[in-house]
C-alpha cells in the first residue's frame, strides 16, 4: 500500500523581483528539493526555525499555495493515488475532505462573525454531508470529541479563550473525518498549561481515529513529545529526517545537533555547556551557495561553498551533509571567521 | 551572599476601567539582589510584567500602585529609596529609570524607533543620565554595540532599525539598557519570539553582561525552559500573587504549591513530567474582571480543602528552609 | 451541571480530556450570569451597538439625524407653506417667536404667534414689520390645506400644524419673494439629503465592485482600477465639476438635472469606498478563517460572500456614513456657485445662492439659515460616522 503522503522534490519558489515583461527575475526560495513521507497514522514532526520554509511547506502539501516544482502523491484512501501538485483548485475540492489543518493563531482562523455551531458545520455543509438535522447532530458530536460542551453552540469566538477556540479549530478539522491534518505550530501561541491539554487532545484523537499528523513546529520540547518522526529543515532545505530516536539522541547533521544544544529545557540539573551557534538564518532570496548552512557551521569543510549536498540514506535515515558523503568527507575544515564552536555556561 | 538591591514589598496594581477594577497585581514582595537572576513564571495574565512596571514607575492612568513599597539601593553600602514615592515624571524617576534601573522590553520591533538611527537610541541615554561629551558619547556607544556581539558597531551606529534582524535588535535593546551600568534590569519576556539558536546566544549574552557588569536580573518570562537554564531563583505568580518562591534546583525538583507542581507536571521535558499523558490543570485562568475569593487557586486546585481554601488568602510563608509558599497545606494554622 | 448527560456519551477517551474543561464551561456559563451567556452570544451588530452607544456624541448625533431625516422626508406633512407659494404682502419679514400660552377661545394652553404689523418707512417706502402683541394667533395642529401626495400613493391635505387664515405662519421668517424660509428649508432639505443618500448608494454600488475585483483578484486589473481612483482623486474638483455642470443639456428638466448631479458626484466620491473595500479584501483574505474555508473545500464564491464580505461590511457601512457629507457639501457648493441645481428646485445650495445679494446678510440674516443646517447636518453626520467606525470592529480592544 504506498504511503498516505509522499512528497518528491517539492519547491515552493515566490517572485521577488520582475523583469521589465513582468517574468520573474530573482526569486525568494523558500522551499526548495524537500522530500518527505507521511505514513497513515502517523506524526511527522517538522522542525525549523523562522524562515526555514517549515510553515510553507504545510501551506504547499495542502495546496494554499502553488508549488513551482516536485509532486505531492496523496493517497487517502490506500488505493488510488493524486498527484495534488499537478491538481487546479477544483479538481482538488472532493479531495479536501481528506486533508485539514490546524492553524497556529485561534484568534484569526475562527471567522469572528458565525456562531461556533456555524464553524464546525462548515466544512459538511460545503460537502453536502448529510441532512441539516443530521449535520447538527455531528457538530455536537465533534464538539464532545474537542471536549467543548453543547451549550456552546450558539457562542461567537470572541466568547472563548484560546485553547477553547483551538478546540473548536480541531472539531472543525476533524468534521469530515481526514486522514491528514497538518497543524502549523497548534500549541506556540498558548499558554504552558493549556499546550498539554491541547497535545493530550490531539494525541487521544490521533490513535481514535488513526489520524496522520504533519506536525509543523518551532519548540524542539514539543515535537519530541509528540512525533514519531522528525524532519529538520533550514533556509527551506531539508537536512535531516529519521526517527524521533535517531534525530534527539543521535543527531548527525551539525545543524540538528546545534539546534538540540541550544534549545533550553526545563530541568535545572541537566544544565550544560551549550553550542552557541553564531549568525542567523540567511534571507532566502539571498542563499549562501553550496550548503546552505555552510557560514554558520561549526564543521564546515572547504567543499562545503560549492557543493549542494545530495540526500544520504544513513541507518534508515537520510541526511543532506558532505560529511556523510563518501567523496567529500575528508575535505579540509574550512576556517571562517564567526562560526566557531564556542562553549560558554 | 551580596547585598540586596532591589525589594518590593506587598505591592499592588489595580487599574479602574469602565468595566470594573482589574487588580493586576494583589501584594508580590521578593527582593533580588546584586550578580542574582530571579525569574517571575507565570501564565499570561498573571501580573508578572505588571509588577516590574510598578518598580519602573510605568504604570499609567488608570492604573495606579496603591499600596506597597518598592526599596531600591543605588549604590553599595547606600541606603534605600522607596521609588513609589517618586511620581511617574518626578526628575527623580526619570533619573533612575532607564539609568540605574533597565529594562529590556518583548518587542524588539516596535521599541526601536523605525525613523532614528540606532546609535541615537544610545545616544539620547547617555546624554539623559551621564554628563559625558559627544565624541565620549559616540565612543561609549559603539563600544556598547560591541559588548552586546555587533561587529562594525562605528558603522550599524549609523544604520536604521530595520537594517537589523530580530536577534540584532534585542541585542541594541540591551545596550541601551545596559548604557549606564543598571543595578536592576528586568528582562520583560527578553526572547520570546526569537528562533531557539538566536534565543540561546541573546541568554547567553545576558548572562556574560551580567557577571561583567555586576547587576540584578529579573527575568520575567513564561517560558519554564528559559527559567531552568539562566535564573537562580524563581518566584511563581498566579492571578497577581507570588504563589511560591525557591531557588532553581528546590522549584523544579520538589515544588510544593499545588499550582507550581501542576505546572512542571504540564510542561513537557521538565523532571516531574511523565513521557506518555502530560497532565493538565483543570480549567483555565479567570478573567481579570473576575474575583475569586480565598486562595485564588482554589477552583483549579486538585488539594482544595472547603471551607478554607474558598474562604481565607493563605499567607506567603516558608514552608522549610528552601521555599516560601502561600497555600494553607504548609501554613501551621491549619496543619498538613 | 448540565454536561453530566453529554458527558456520560462520550467514550472512555475523550473523557478524561473532556472532563478537565468541564469544570471551565460550568465556571464561564454558570446560569447565574445570564448576561454573560447573553454577550458570548451576542452576534457582531449586537456588540457593535453596545460599543457605539458608549460615544455619547454619535449616540446623540444619530437621534439628532433620525429626527432631521423624518422632518424632511415628510416635508409635505411638515412644512405649512408650499414652497413655492409666495406672499407679496409679506417680503423679507423677519422670524416670528413661538409663544406658549392662553388664547382667546380656547380652554387650554397652546403655541401661538404675535402677526406682524407691515409699515412703509414714510421716505425710503422699505417695509417695516413690527409686532402687533396684542393680538394672539393659534398655532393649530393637524390642519386642512393644499394637497400632497403620501409617498405617491394616496392624496391628502392634512398638515402638521398652520394657522387660520388671513394669517401665515412665517416661523423662520420669509424671503424677498414672501417665501416661507422654515417650509423651504424643509423642501430643500429634502432634496440635499436625499441627493446624499443616491449619491452614496451609488457610489456604494461603484465602490464594492470595483474595489472587490481590485482586491479579489488583484494584479494588473487592480493596478489599471487604483490609477483610475488615483487619478480621479488628485485632480482638482471644481475645474471637473464645471466641466460636468456645462456639459448637461440647458433644456433637461430639473429632475434629469438632479439626477445627473448625482452621477456626478458619484463619480467623484466612489474612490475612497474602493480603497476601503481594496484593503479589506487583501488583508481578510490572508485570514486563517478564509484558508480554512478554502481548506475545507468552499468555493470562491463561498469564501467571499460567506466569510469576507460580512467581515467588512461594518466597516463599509462607516465609511458611507462618512461619505454622505461630502455629497451634501458638494452640492450645496456647486448649487452656491450656480452650477449645480437650480430654482425652481430648491435644495440648500439653492436657498444659499438667494441669500447671496448684498446686504442679505446685514438687513435679513435669517436668509442664512439654510447655512446653518448644513453645518449641523454635516457634523452629525460626521460624529455619528465616526461613532460607527470605531464601533465597526467591535473585537478590537
Amino acid at each position: 500500500m504506498p504511503p498516505l503522503l509522499e512528497v518528491k522534490n517539492l519547491r515552493v519558489w515566490f517572485p521577488k523581483e520582475r523583469n521589465f515583461f513582468g517574468n520573474p527575475r530573482t526569486w525568494v526560495k523558500a522551499v526548495d528539493d524537500v522530500c518527505l513521507t507521511l505514513r497513515r497514522g502517523e506524526t511527522l514532526g517538522l522542525v525549523g526555525e523562522s524562515g526555514s520554509g517549515k510553515t510553507t511547506t504545510g501551506f504547499a502539501i495542502l495546496r494554499a499555495l502553488t508549488p513551482r516544482e516536485g509532486s505531492i502523491l496523496f493517497c487517502p484512501d490506500g488505493r488510488k493515488t493524486h498527484d495534488l501538485a499537478a491538481m487546479t483548485q477544483k479538481q482538488l475540492r472532493p479531495l479536501r475532505r481528506h486533508m485539514q489543518m490546524i492553524f497556529q493563531d485561534p484568534f484569526s482562523s475562527l471567522n469572528p462573525r458565525m456562531t461556533v455551531q456555524q464553524i464546525v458545520l462548515e466544512p459538511l455543509k460545503v460537502n453536502g454531508e448529510g441532512s441539516a438535522q443530521e449535520r447538527k447532530d455531528r457538530v455536537r458530536e465533534l464538539l464532545g470529541e474537542a471536549g467543548l460542551s453543547d451549550q456552546f453552540l450558539n457562542r461567537y469566538p470572541h466568547a472563548f479563550s484560546g485553547g477553547q477556540r483551538q478546540r473548536i479549530v480541531i472539531a472543525r478539522a476533524l468534521a469530515l473525518n481526514p486522514s491528514l491534518i497538518v497543524c502549523d505550530e497548534p500549541v506556540s501561541a498558548l499558554d504552558v498549561s493549556v499546550q498539554a491539554q491541547i497535545l493530550n487532545l490531539m494525541m487521544d484523537l490521533k490513535d481514535k481515529y488513526n489520524l496522520a499528523y504533519l506536525f509543523v513546529a518551532h519548540d524542539l520540547e514539543v515535537v519530541r513529545h509528540i512525533a514519531d518522526r522528525v524532519a529538520v529543515m533550514y533556509a527551506g532545505r531539508l537536512v535531516e529526517d529519521g526517527t524521533k530516536k535517531q534525530i534527539f539522541d543521535d543527531p548527525l547533521h551539525p545543524y540538528t545537533r546545534s539546534l538540540l544544544a541550544a534549545s533550553p529545557k526545563p530541568d535545572p540539573t541537566g544544565r550544560r555547556s551549550r553550542i552557541v551557534l553564531h549568525g542567523e538564518v540567511p534571507d532566502p532570496s539571498n542563499l549562501p551557495g553550496g550548503c546552505v548552512f555552510h557560514p554558520r557551521c561549526p564543521r564546515a569543510m572547504t567543499c562545503c561553498p560549492e557543493v549542494v549536498p545530495a540526500q544520504t540514506l544513513i541507518d534508515g535515515r537520510n541526511v543532506r551533509c558532505l560529511l556523510y558523503e563518501e567523496r567529500y568527507k575528508d575535505c579540509p575544515k574550512l576556517q571562517q571567521t564567526g562560526a566557531a564552536e564556542g562553549k560558554i555556561g | 551572599m551580596s547585598e540586596t538591591v532591589l525589594e518590593m514589598k506587598e505591592v499592588h496594581v489595580r487599574y479602574d476601567t469602565d468595566d470594573g477594577v482589574v487588580h493586576a497585581v494583589r501584594g508580590v514582595t521578593y527582593s533580588v539582589s546584586l550578580d542574582e537572576t530571579l525569574a517571575i513564571v507565570g501564565e499570561s495574565g498573571c501580573g508578572k510584567s505588571q509588577s516590574s512596571f510598578a518598580a519602573m514607575g510605568l504604570i499609567q492612568p488608570p492604573g495606579r500602585v496603591p499600596a506597597g513599597e518598592i526599596l531600591f539601593r543605588e549604590k553599595p553600602g547606600a541606603d534605600t529609596v522607596n521609588v513609589l514615592k517618586f511620581h511617574r515624571n518626578s526628575r527623580q524617576m526619570r533619573r533612575l529609570r532607564g539609568g540605574k534601573i533597565a529594562m529590556i522590553f518583548q518587542e524588539p520591533m516596535t521599541a526601536l524607533s523605525p525613523v532614528h538611527r540606532i546609535g541615537m537610541h544610545l545616544d539620547e541615554v547617555l546624554c539623559l543620565h551621564t554628563n559625558l561629551g559627544k565624541q565620549e558619547r559616540f565612543e561609549r556607544a559603539c563600544q556598547l554595540l560591541t559588548d552586546v556581539g555587533i561587529p562594525d558597531a562605528e558603522k550599524r551606529y549609523h544604520q536604521y532599525s530595520f537594517e537589523f534582524s530580530g536577534g540584532m535588535r534585542q541585542r541594541i535593546m540591551i545596550a541601551v539598557a545596559l548604557a549606564c551600568n543598571p543595578r536592576v534590569l528586568f528582562a520583560d519576556e527578553p526572547t520570546t519570539g526569537l528562533d531557539v539558536t538566536i534565543q540561546a546566544q541573546i541568554l547567553e549574552l545576558i548572562k556574560k553582561l551580567q557577571r561583567e557588569s555586576r547587576m540584578a536580573v529579573v527575568l520575567i518570562t513564561h517560558d519554564l525552559a528559559v527559567v531552568a537554564e539562566t535564573a537562580d531563583r524563581v518566584a511563581v505568580m498566579y492571578l497577581g500573587r507570588i504563589v511560591e518562591l525557591a531557588d532553581v534546583d528546590t522549584i523544579f525538583a520538589t515544588p510544593k504549591h499545588p499550582y507550581t507542581i501542576a505546572l512542571m507536571k504540564s510542561v513537557i521535558g521538565s523532571p516531574l513530567a511523565d513521557d506518555g499523558r502530560l497532565q493538565v490543570i483543570r480549567g483555565s485562568v479567570p478573567p481579570p474582571l473576575e474575583h475569586v475569593p480565598g486562595c485564588p487557586f482554589h477552583p483549579r486546585c486538585d488539594s482544595f480543602m472547603p471551607g478554607v481554601c474558598d474562604k481565607v488568602i493563605p499567607e506567603f510563608l516558608p514552608a522549610d528552609e528552601k521555599t516560601i509558599t502561600a497555600c494553607h497545606l504548609y501554613s501551621k494554622k491549619n496543619g498538613n | 451541571m448540565t454536561d453530566s448527560s453529554n458527558n456520560s456519551r462520550r467514550d472512555q477517551q475523550s473523557a478524561q480530556s473532556a472532563g478537565e474543561t468541564l469544570d471551565v464551561e460550568t465556571a464561564a456559563a454558570a446560569p447565574k450570569d445570564m448576561n454573560k451567556v447573553a454577550y458570548y452570544e451576542a452576534s457582531q451588530w449586537k456588540l457593535m451597538w453596545r460599543r457605539f452607544r458608549k460615544h455619547k456624541m454619535a449616540l446623540w448625533s444619530l437621534h439628532f439625524l433620525i429626527v432631521i431625516y423624518v422632518l424632511f422626508l415628510n416635508c409635505d406633512f411638515f412644512a405649512p407653506n408650499a414652497p413655492d407659494e409666495f406672499h407679496t404682502q409679506r417680503v423679507n419679514m423677519p422670524p416670528q417667536v413661538l409663544y406658549f400660552g392662553f388664547v382667546d377661545g380656547n380652554t387650554l394652553p397652546g403655541f401661538y404667534v404675535h402677526p406682524f404689523i407691515q409699515e412703509r418707512h414714510p421716505v425710503t417706502l422699505k417695509r417695516l414689520y413690527s409686532v402687533d402683541e396684542t393680538k394672539r394667533v393659534p398655532i393649530r395642529f393637524f390642519v386642512r390645506g393644499r394637497t400632497w401626495r403620501f409617498m405617491g400613493l394616496f392624496e391628502t391635505n392634512l398638515h402638521f400644524f398652520g394657522v387660520d387664515k388671513p394669517y401665515t405662519s412665517f416661523l423662520l421668517g420669509s424671503d424677498s419673494l414672501g417665501q416661507d424660509m422654515f417650509s423651504r428649508i424643509l423642501y430643500g432639505g429634502r432634496i440635499s439629503l436625499l441627493l446624499g443618500l443616491v449619491g452614496v448608494l451609488l457610489t456604494f454600488v461603484l465602490g464594492i465592485t470595483l474595489g472587490g475585483i481590485s482586491g479579489y483578484y488583484g494584479g494588473r486589473v487592480d493596478m489599471v482600477i487604483q490609477r483610475i481612483a488615483e487619478m480621479l482623486q488628485y485632480v482638482p474638483k471644481i475645474p471637473i465639476w464645471l466641466a460636468m455642470a456645462a456639459a448637461i443639456p440647458k433644456n433637461w428638466t430639473p429632475l434629469t438635472v438632479y439626477f445627473a448631479m448625482t452621477m456626478i458626484l458619484a463619480c467623484m466620491v466612489w474612490t475612497g469606498l474602493c480603497r476601503v473595500v481594496r484593503g479589506k479584501l487583501l488583508s481578510l483574505r490572508e485570514e486563517d478563517y478564509a484558508r480554512a474555508a478554502v481548506i475545507s473545500g468552499a468555493t470562491p464564491a463561498r469564501v467571499i460572500f460567506v466569510h469576507l464580505v460580512p467581515n467588512f461590511f461594518s466597516h463599509i457601512i462607516a465609511s458611507l456614513t462618512l461619505a454622505i457629507p461630502a455629497m451634501i457639501l458638494a452640492e450645496t457648493s456647486l448649487s452656491f456657485l450656480g452650477l449645480g441645481l437650480k430654482a425652481p428646485i430648491t435644495s440648500w445650495g439653492v436657498l444659499l445662492k438667494e441669500a447671496q445679494r448684498p446686504g442679505a446678510v446685514l438687513n435679513h440674516p435669517w436668509l442664512l439659515l439654510p447655512a446653518v443646517m448644513v453645518i449641523l447636518t454635516v457634523l452629525t453626520l460626521n460624529y455619528a460616522g465616526e461613532g460607527l467606525r470605531d464601533a465597526a470592529d467591535p473585537y478590537a480592544t
